[in-house]
């Protein structure tokens, strides 16, 4: 069965900004051959499926403008945007400092981040990102 | 509608639904517990996996009270509740505390002396013990730094049981309550209905007769001649209002708010092995505990500051970075409410100025006390905000901390639905019983009329055998 066109975009957007907040994690502009990524992005989207719905629906809303809103101010949305400037993007929500735009950097953030983290630790693959013997 | 019937309801099995249901069910009472989560042993998922927080947390642990600041909060969400999920501290809290209870709600029959013997029985029989081969490097070093500054600490005992194998080593298993009294109960006759959420309760003159429940996507009805309603501190509340019970019921919700840090010595100090560091600095107690948390790699990820350059190489270096908390004993009180048509729960609660300033004391003694102990940096807990090398630095921010900068938890979470003979505040009477009902009760960290000050289980199972004592017996 096909996707419905707005599950779809979702899944786009939440991996762009899954991408993002890992890039952020690693200090890197690219995730060449960096494993978990595509796991990371479904646990993120499986999380705000299973939020209270004003949440999660509230985080989605959000996702969605925010991707869109990259038209005006970097020429593209967010999800075509190369990954360096997605990275600046992200960073200037996070720098906005009110409630609802630390929301969604943290969530993106800090749980992407975790999540992502998590899956390395539980498959054993630390060393792929890390290095030897982490 | 389906129908099913028992003599006593017991809604939810966290520690304080399994206390009622085991003593109810050894008191040869029908019973049957009814949980929204699901019916699984304490190893079908690493702790702190991702498949962990699938199988038990509510929501996959995505939880907030809404206010100046917003508090993200953790929940139990299957049989046996927060107990399978913690880390299984174990406190009595102080005799002072249990005193201001009693003074402030009138609870009847509340002196110290009369509780003891509750928690007693709960550390004999639901294994509260000490890991015998001491509490890991973590541990070790905020011993040394209080010790530096001339503070107690104090090593925590655990609801964990402890087995020694041939080769000497002991292997530890939490006494969680899907471990303990769960099993208990239904080796007495209770019965389980897991995966089964109680949508409200169907009164009638002061009497509770039934209730709905949501199983399978299908409504059905549970006839009851008793209830016991122990859904925790948000969901207790959640139901009574759905229901129509509101006389204090969802107004009085108290917290221990908490914030972390990373820190990061010369010197190896991490075991992420060794699971939960157990020792806590307990010289400002009540109102404020320092500790250590479990700190693999990606809890360090999530506590530790976003910098440029990544993470990398500061988690190349996990083992000599460490979490630290300050959890404070919080001011703010706080209100339950479900949202019309979504039915879900809107948590109200405000991050007070005292609470500010308390956490940020803490936070500059957490400070005093790591760069005591050799610590090179420590975390800024204040968003985007640089690491502190020493702690004047840290002092300097942790005296005017900003609303809603912070990532501030909780886990505990409590006195949504407070106990007590004065009704003006209370919900219930002195033992658990709702105003104005002859058959209806709530038995859970809810009842609590303040904080108890420290971690909440033991005084959860001590309360909630009290109680279930009474009602058997009355
Ligand atoms: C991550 C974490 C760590 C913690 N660490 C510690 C610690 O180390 N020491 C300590 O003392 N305390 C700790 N706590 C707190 C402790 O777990 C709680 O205080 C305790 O579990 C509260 O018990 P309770 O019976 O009130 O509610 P809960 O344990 O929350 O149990 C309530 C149960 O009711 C069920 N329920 C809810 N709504 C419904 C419904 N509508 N229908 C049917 N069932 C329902 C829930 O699924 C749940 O199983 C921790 C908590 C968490 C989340």
């Amino acid at each position: 069965m096909s996707k419905n066109p707005l599950r779809a975009r979702l899944d786009t957007v939440v991996r762009a900004l899954v991408e993002t907040a890992i890039a952020d994690e690693l200090g890197r502009d690219d995730l060449d051959g960096v494993p978990f990524v595509a796991e990371t992005a479904e646990v993120m989207t499986r999380r705000l499926l299973g939020m209270q719905r004003y949440l999660g629906g509230g985080l989605m809303m959000m996702s969605l403008a925010f991707d869109a809103g990259t038209r005006a101010t970097d020429g593209a949305a967010f999800h075509a945007l190369p990954l360096a400037r997605r990275r600046r993007a992200l960073a200037r929500v996070r720098g906005l400092q009110f409630g609802v735009a630390n929301s969604f950097a943290d969530f993106y953030g800090k749980l992407g981040g975790f999540t992502f983290w998590s899956h390395l630790e539980e498959n054993h693959a630390l060393d792929a990102v890390l290095g030897k013997g982490s | 509608m389906n129908r099913t019937s028992a003599d006593l309801v017991v809604v939810g099995s966290g520690p304080g639904g399994a206390m009622t249901a085991a003593l109810a069910a050894e008191a040869g009472r029908d019973v049957l517990i009814v949980e929204e989560g699901s019916n699984y042993t304490i190893d079908s998922a690493p702790s702190f996996s991702l498949a962990e927080m699938d199988q038990k947390y509510r929501n996959g642990g995505l939880n907030v009270t809404f206010g100046q600041t917003n508090i993200t909060y953790l929940e139990g969400r299957c049989v046996g509740g927060g107990s399978e999920i913690n880390a299984g501290l174990y406190h009595r809290p102080l005799a002072t505390t249990l005193e201001q209870w009693r003074e402030f709600t009138r609870i009847a029959d509340f002196a110290p002396a009369q509780l003891w013997p509750h928690f007693e029985a709960v550390e004999r029989e639901c294994q509260v013990a000490s890991f015998p081969g001491g509490n890991g490097p973590a541990s070790a070093l905020l011993r040394m730094g209080a010790g530096k500054l001339g503070w107690s600490t104090r090593e925590i005992a655990r609801f964990w049981r402890y087995d020694q194998g041939a080769d000497g080593a002991f292997a530890g298993r939490r006494q969680s309550m899907s471990e303990t009294l769960v099993p208990r109960a239904l080796r007495a006759g209770a019965r389980l209905l897991a995966d089964t959420r109680v949508l409200r309760l169907d009164h009638r003159g002061g009497r509770v007769t039934g209730l709905v429940v949501l199983r399978g996507g299908r409504r059905e009805q549970i006839e009851a001649k008793r209830v016991v309603v122990c859904a925790g501190a948000v969901q207790t509340p959640r139901i009574l209002r759905r229901s129509g019970l509101t006389h204090n019921v969802g107004d009085s919700l108290r917290l221990h708010p908490m914030i972390r840090v990373t820190a990061t010595f010369r010197e190896e100090i991490n075991d992420p092995a060794f699971g939960v560091p157990t020792e806590q600095v307990d010289q400002f107690k009540p109102d404020l505990t320092l500790g250590c948390s479990y700190s693999s790699i990606p809890h360090l990820a999530l506590w530790m500051g976003a910098e440029q350059g990544g993470k990398r190489d500061r988690l190349r270096d996990y083992r000599r970075t460490g979490i630290f908390y300050v959890a404070a004993v919080g001011t703010g009180v706080g209100t339950i409410r479900d949202l019309p048509v979504l039915g879900e729960p809107l948590v109200r609660l405000p991050l007070t100025g005292d609470d500010l300033a308390r956490i940020g004391e803490g936070l500059s003694k957490l400070g005093q006390l790591l760069f005591a102990a050799g610590a090179v940096e420590v975390s800024n807990p204040v968003a985007g905000e640089a690491a502190f090398r020493d702690a004047a630095a840290l002092e300097a921010t942790a005296r005017k901390l900003p609303q809603g900068r912070m990532a501030v938890s909780t886990i505990h979470l409590f006195s949504s639905c407070p106990m007590g003979d004065d009704d003006r505040v209370t919900a219930t009477d002195s033992f658990g019983r709702v105003h104005g009902f002859s058959n209806l009760y709530v038995n859970d960290a809810s009842l609590f009329p303040m904080s108890p000050a420290v971690n909440p289980q033991g005084t959860v199972l001590a309360i909630a055998r009290r109680n279930a004592l009474r009602m058997l017996g009355g």
